[in-house]
């Protein structure tokens, strides 16, 4: 049995808890292949998220994390929080505002800002990011889960 | 950032589409799509993104997809009307109901506005996914900035080594 982790008493000012990630571009080259195995239309194999040649010649100093794989984070703290609340009807809001590098610790946290009613639910409208080892982040938004 | 003296107008597909080229209200192609089980698996696994519901059963009745594997869903719609490499600067999603596996998934989508701000380019789109039988599965919103180098920089330059397939 999954449970979520917020429940209907839970109060604003609570902080979800956060997921990290070590990022490696040796993960980013392996992503690619698994995207290539589920999505064989898509990418190429070699792109800015595994190839410095190919993230120079766009115009950045080295690979960078795809954003689905930070946003991915966002989501897997979400969905340890809020479960069911956020498969269905779960909404999220970010911005990428830094790039991610192959040497950055990521970690997704998020804060309960708001608790509105909706119908016979409470929606928990939370603060979040993602941020590097330094503090400096990389995402923010906004993100909420119904508790119903 | 880089010692790039040029955008890129050519990759591993074909002409990148410029600025001007985008029209906001233009519609994507509508697309049909079925998630399979072995696609969930090679999410999770590329995105370290693990869970009992995706993995083994759910209360939805068997496994479910990772809410973030509407990106590529959404992406594709784009990446077949439009040769867009850039990178991903908002994204926006509401998960109305659960995306299932083994289910065809009806998406449609436009552009819905572009601007220039701080001499980049950006392109806005929307997409909203329906299920076979007409539920509502999510909606999403995003914005792709074109390129990182700024606009006065000339785009004549070639990468063959990053395009999307589509």
């Amino acid at each position: 049995m999954v449970m979520a982790t917020i429940t209907r008493s839970t109060e604003v000012g609570f902080e979800l808890p956060p997921v990290s990630m070590q990022m490696q571009l040796e993960h980013w080259i392996e992503r690619e292949d698994y995207q290539q195995k589920g999505n064989p239309g898509f990418h190429g194999a070699t792109n800015i998220h595994t190839d410095v040649e190919a993230a120079r010649l766009e115009g950045l100093k080295a690979p960078v994390a795809g954003g689905p794989l930070l946003l991915s984070q966002i989501s897997h703290m979400m969905m340890l929080a809020f479960a069911e609340g956020w498969i269905q009807g779960g909404k999220l809001s970010a911005k990428i505002v830094r790039p991610g590098y192959a040497t950055d610790f990521m970690t997704a946290k998020g804060v309960i800002r708001e608790k509105i009613p909706e119908g016979s639910a409470i929606r928990f409208v939370c603060d979040v990011w993602v941020e590097k080892q330094t503090g400096e982040k990389a995402i923010v938004g906004t993100a909420s889960g119904l508790v119903r | 950032m880089t010692e790039t003296k040029a955008r890129v107008l050519y990759d591993g597909k074909a002409k990148r589409t410029e600025y001007d080229e985008f029209e906001i209200g233009s519609e994507f192609t509508p697309a049909e799509l079925t998630l399979t089980l072995e696609q969930i698996d090679y999410f999770c696994q590329g995105n370290h993104d693990y869970h009992e519901w995706y993995s083994v059963d759910s209360p939805f009745g068997g496994r479910i997809c990772p809410p973030l594997m509407n990106y590529r869903a959404a992406r594709d719609l784009l990446s077949a009307k439009y040769n867009v490499r850039g990178l991903l600067y908002e994204y926006e999603t509401e998960n109305i109901n659960p995306l299932k596996p083994n289910r065809k998934l009806r998406l449609s989508g436009k552009i819905t506005n572009k601007w220039i701000k701080r001499d980049k380019e950006f392109i806005e789109y929307s997409v909203a996914c329906v299920d076979e039988d007409g539920m509502d599965i999510f909606r999403t919103r995003r914005v792709h900035v074109l390129d990182v180098l700024p606009r006065n920089v000339p785009r004549s330059a070639t990468n063959e080594k990053t395009f999307n397939k589509l």
